[in-house]
């Protein structure tokens, strides 16, 4: 038995196979299909923006491992894509990003946990980090976002962790305690993956929309 | 022990302080949104402003102006000595974060964290004088020539712009600082433009060219706030660790022709502001305490 589930696409094709999606104007079974997808891609919200905060340095590198060997903290994989409010990839995006270490304190002399990656022909990023630890004066794990790309509003935001004991288990209920985190959004799941033969890690997902400028 | 070689006590916390001109008193917007002034000899507390827990925060601007906020993001200057407000000042779309009073009492600058932009305000008629573009993370501080010709943002994003404030001209824009500068003065003879931040370095411009004098290293921590003395020759810079305000952190006297540290003194928390004495002997400072430290400044 397949218990995968249908995508998206199957998904529309059976509602047109059944009836349930029907052009409202003369249109081809492909042609409803086509244009139904491209009007969801096209509604991409872009994603919110948080402040800047004072621990941003320009001049990290595009370097996607900012863990070394020893470093304090659970590892940390941090994936997405960047993409405009259509849904593709955009050219010359730049993803910079950065973080306190395990003890809640950002390198202000240096640039550890900091970097300013160039995406992929696919839009993607990754960087191979450490969960960023709690300060005192800013109770919620998070990582600092600024990305920017030719033709496309600045974005500056922040991308938290649901297990964050700060969110207490249910960050649906809590995302906005204190006024912290500007939407629920930016709260992801966290993923812990226990491969054989290597550490564990834990792995979050933040895909970026930026607005045309 | 003691912060400071002389302690005055407030009811609430004080943030920036201001020394009278003739120096014998001291003036701070406290935490509870009271303004306060101290008699500078004897500790005492002299006059109190009180103002509505419903208007919020008091920023002092001089010894004798502060602002607040009005609900549709309206600036409201008052006047210390008269209780009387002068100008409202609209047009930011967003709260703003930062305001500043020209020296000559007749700009203000102010900036909001979501706005990309610096306003540039007639304070006597409250009209906008010029809309400055300027970087995209916030302002972090304002600072203005004494002669009042010219204007200094440095943004969160690290950058610093340097406006005319009769023209709206950018003359400069500083892009090699790695960090944001937390605090900018110019020298009170205006030859000199000091700034300071997160990389723990205090940066002495020439006013006249912008091209970078000298660089002071060693205070060991991030600034957060410095203070000129008023005959040029000094700088007073202290602290902010940047784990919590909460933690214990420096205060140093530097000469700033030699660049040699003079004095090292303790501060329990982050340094909050720093004011130097009109006759240059004191430096007061606010650390979130409910006290007014006061440093002796070495001869």
């Amino acid at each position: 038995m397949n218990h995968r589930l249908p995508n998206r696409r199957e998904i529309l094709e059976s509602c047109i196979s059944r009836g349930l999606l029907i052009a409202g104007v003369s249109m081809s079974q492909t042609g409803l299909l086509e244009a139904w997808q491209q009007t969801e891609a096209a509604s991409r919200k872009p994603t919110s923006a948080e402040v800047l905060g004072p621990f941003y340095r320009k001049g990290a590198s595009n370097t996607p491992v900012l863990r070394a060997p020893g470093d304090a903290g659970f590892p940390l994989k941090v994936i997405g894509q960047v993409v405009n409010t259509k849904g593709q990839r955009i050219e010359g995006a730049k993803v910079e990003l950065w973080h306190a270490d395990h003890h809640g304190r950002y390198d202000t002399r240096g640039y550890k946990y900091r970097a300013a990656l160039t995406p992929d022909a696919q839009g993607s990023y990754s960087v191979d980090t450490v969960m960023p630890g709690h300060y005192a004066d800013r109770p919620a794990q998070h990582i600092h976002y600024l990305i920017s790309a030719p033709g496309h509003k600045t974005l500056i935001t922040q991308a938290y962790f649901a297990t964050d004991p700060f969110f207490e288990g249910n960050p649906e209920k809590n995302w906005n305690k204190r006024g912290i985190a500007a939407n629920k959004e930016l709260i992801l799941p966290v993923k812990l993956f226990e491969g054989v033969g290597e550490p564990p890690h834990a792995e979050i997902r933040f895909d970026i929309v930026l607005e045309n400028a | 022990m003691p912060n400071g070689d002389r302690t005055i006590n407030a009811p609430a916390i004080p943030y920036r302080i201001e020394f009278s001109r003739d120096g014998r008193h001291l003036i701070a917007a406290c935490n509870d949104g009271h303004l306060r002034t101290w008699d500078v000899s004897s500790g005492k507390l002299l006059t109190e402003r009180s103002r509505k827990k419903e208007d919020g925060p008091a920023a002092l601007l001089d010894a004798r102006h502060y602002a607040d906020l009005d609900a549709q993001n309206g600036i409201r200057i008052w006047d210390l000595s008269s209780d009387a407000q002068a100008r409202t000042l609209y047009g930011h779309a967003s709260r703003p974060s930062r305001v500043a009073l020209s020296p000559d009492g007749q700009l203000v600058a102010s900036a909001s964290e979501k706005e990309t932009s610096v306003r540039l305000w007639n304070a006597s008629t409250g009209q906008q004088k010029h809309l400055l573009a300027d970087g995209i993370g916030g302002v972090a501080e304002f600072a203005f020539s004494p002669d009042s010709e010219t204007l200094v943002s440095t943004n969160y994003d690290n950058d610093i712009r340097i406006w005319k404030t009769r023209s709206g001209e950018l003359v400069r824009k500083i892009e090699s600082m790695t960090g944001a500068m937390f605090s900018a003065e110019f020298s009170p003879d205006g030859k000199l433009l000091l700034m300071a931040g997160l990389d723990e370095t205090v940066y002495v411009y020439d006013a006249k060219n912008w091209s970078l004098l000298k660089q002071l290293k060693g205070h060991g921590e991030t600034i957060a706030a410095l203070a000129i003395s008023p005959d040029s020759r000094m700088v007073v810079t202290g602290g902010f660790d940047v784990i919590t305000v909460r933690n214990p952190v420096k205060v140093v006297f530097w000469d700033l022709a030699s660049g040699k540290v003079l004095r090292t003194v303790n501060s329990p928390h982050r340094v909050v502001a720093l004011a130097f004495s009109p006759d240059g002997r004191w430096v007061a400072m606010t650390a979130n305490e409910k006290e007014i430290s006061l440093w002796q400044v070495p001869a």
